[in-house]
């Protein structure tokens, strides 16, 4: 690993009352990363990020935060966190600078300036007079964001920051957390049940299902892994035999008039280019996506295809 | 970060809350009420003459003092412990049911410092409200009625056993102590209600639930068959604030039920420390 850990978890578990909600995630957070914490309701994410905060105590594992053990000096590990977890609380009958005003005051205190500055990020400026109370979600998402912006964290952590929010909406929070980490520099730990948020937005991801990690790298990995060609071409059969002797290639099934593949390894252009060197007029490709639910049946339940 | 960062940003989140809005109307309310009942109480016992507009003239037994106690021994029979039950049992379930504890604890905050530190400002908050309902007590007293002496009888407030009084000047300074004893005596409740914060997540339960044990053994301490076991009643307990309205004060009495009410805030408020540094927050 070249790049540096900021956030490590070392076989993290959580039981309540022996239900196991939480099961050995390790999970590793580079610099830099905005990293996607994927996984269906229920599958624990929320109370990682718990974890990770110190507000529910772990069964076992360990958590690092930029080297400071969680467990052991909570309060100097937080000191470099900012947090939204499960959306955004407030005390609703104040106003937004006053809110901030108490959740800065807890870690130290910020400036005027710093204030209105991070306001000025989540484009709030103007609105912190009003109180919290008649805030639409997607401001209260992201006066969530600014209070975690204000004590310069070196990690953010959102948890299901679309959440609630109209297709206008999280387009704007999906901007701001990308403005966060090109302009702003910040590393971010983003949870969430929608693949094609954190497909938009990360870089890196992990995906959690009932408690268990199941799968951990890059999201262009994650998206070979979770698409599946369809060529439409003339005499799909003999098409199909032909392509099933290459290595990294894979066939599905086929339907009248056309083939569903997956390709590890080799892409759709390669495909094309061996079919019609072969003679096969290929009339369409078109790249299927799985749907999250589809992945996690998959990982989870073995090799049972369900292509959309 | 500071003990007194912690307390002023506690005093900011009560700053027009609902419940504090609520608990000062309802306490200036009750004053009319009890003025009222003052009134017509009074009306009876000196045959229809009104006690208003004697400030001019002499002022008798019914005079702005004895108001004001009365209304202070009223309200601390069940307004003024609901008020503070309201904002002691919701200081931590209350945070913990609209979200906003997992924000604080998110926070680089030490949970015992947050805890201590939301009893004291309960603390505050009572005295300044007990304080405040004094002051505007005496104030109204005066304004409608007029100042004396304090004179004691034995009666409704069951403070003596033969008639007596407190001269005027003096007994200024037992109001100003019966702030502090009746503070001291409804954080005793206040500890109970912040213990049941602590336990549970919903605001309903830990406030209701100290009312109701409060009014519970204040009813069931007032019934003969009880009396065996009423010394053993924290409301039992709670009601030492009020003797020193008695003509000669008794310290040691006091010292007591002060301490025994001591016994119960820090017992209750060890627990709930130790409970809420061990808690899962999951809500
Ligand atoms: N306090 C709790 N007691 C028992 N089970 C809980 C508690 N909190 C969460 N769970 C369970 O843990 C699992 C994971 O919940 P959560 O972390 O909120 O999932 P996610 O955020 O991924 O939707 C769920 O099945 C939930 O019911
Ligand atoms: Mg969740």
């Amino acid at each position: 690993m070249s790049a540096e850990s900021l956030l490590v978890t070392e076989s993290l578990t959580k039981r309540f009352g022996g239900r196991c909600v939480v099961d050995g995630v390790s999970l590793e957070v580079n610099r830099g990363d905005v990293f996607g914490f994927l996984g269906p309701n229920g599958a624990g994410k929320s109370t990682t990020m718990r974890m990770i905060l110190g507000l529910v105590r772990a069964s076992s594992g360990t958590i690092r935060v930029a080297g400071i053990d969680v467990g052991r000096d909570r309060r100097a590990a937080l000191a470099k966190v900012g947090a939204v977890v499960e959306g955004p609380a407030f005390y609703d009958h104040l106003s937004g600078w006053e809110n901030l005003e108490i959740f800065t005051a807890l870690g130290g205190g910020a400036t005027r300036a710093r204030m209105e500055e991070a306001l000025e990020i989540v484009g709030l400026r103007g609105r912190e007079g009003d109180p919290v109370d008649v805030y639409s979600t997607g401001m209260r998402q992201r006066l969530g964001i600014a209070q975690a912006l204000l004590p310069h964290p070196e990690i953010i952590l959102l948890d299901e920051p679309g959440n609630g929010l109209d297709p206008r909406g999280s387009l704007e929070i999906r901007a701001l957390i990308r403005q966060l980490s090109t302009d702003h520099g910040l590393t971010i730990f983003l949870s969430s049940h929608l693949l094609h948020e954190v497909e938009q937005l990360c870089d890196r991801v992990a995906i959690l299902d009932r408690g268990h990690l199941l799968y951990q790298g890059s999201v262009a990995g994650l998206l070979t892994r979770a698409s599946y060609l369809r060529v439409v071409v003339e005499s799909p059969a003999a098409a199909g035999r032909f392509l099933e002797g290459f290595e990294g290639v894979q066939v599905l099934y086929e339907e009248t008039g056309s083939l569903t593949l997956r390709l590890s390894g080799v892409d759709p252009a390669w495909v094309n280019a061996r079919l019609v060197e072969k003679g096969f007029r290929v009339q369409e490709l078109r790249q299927v996506r799985e749907s999250l639910e589809n992945i996690f049946l998959r990982l989870t339940g073995g090799e049972r295809e369900a292509a959309a | 970060m500071g003990f007194s960062v912690l307390i002023r940003t506690e005093f900011l989140k009560l700053r027009r809350s609902r419940t504090v809005t609520v608990g000062v109307v309802s306490l200036l309310a009750f004053v009319l009420l009890v003025l009222w009942g003052f009134h017509s109480y009074a009306a009876q016992r000196l045959g229809g003459v009104s006690i208003f507009g004697t400030s001019s003239g002499e002022p008798g037994y019914f005079n702005g003092l004895l108001f004001a106690l009365y209304s202070l021994y009223f309200a601390f029979n069940f307004i003024m412990p609901v008020v503070i039950a309201v904002v002691a049992g919701a200081q931590i379930s209350g945070e913990a049911s609209a979200g906003t504890l997992r924000a604080i604890l998110s926070r680089p905050v030490d949970r015992t410092s947050l805890l201590l530190s939301k009893f004291a400002v309960t603390a505050m908050y009572a005295w300044m409200v007990i304080t405040g309902f004094v002051i505007f007590n005496l104030v109204l007293g005066f304004a409608l009625v007029g100042w004396g002496d304090l004179a004691l009888y034995p009666g409704p407030l069951g403070l003596v056993e033969e008639p007596g009084s407190i001269p005027l000047r003096d007994a200024l300074g037992r109001f100003a102590l019966a702030t502090l004893s009746g503070t001291w005596s409804l954080m005793t409740l206040a500890a109970i209600a912040f213990f049941l914060s602590v336990v549970t997540r919903s605001p309903v339960v830990s406030v209701t639930g100290a009312i109701l044990a409060y009014m519970v053994l204040t009813v069931v301490g007032r019934v003969e068959f009880f009396t065996e076991i009423k010394s053993h009643f924290f409301t039992t307990d709670m009601d030492f604030w009020r003797i020193v309205f008695k003509p000669e004060i008794p310290w040691r009495e006091i010292a007591y039920g002060a301490s025994r009410c001591g016994v119960y805030i820090f017992t209750l408020l060890l627990v709930s420390a130790v409970l809420f540094e061990r808690k899962d927050i999951t809500t």
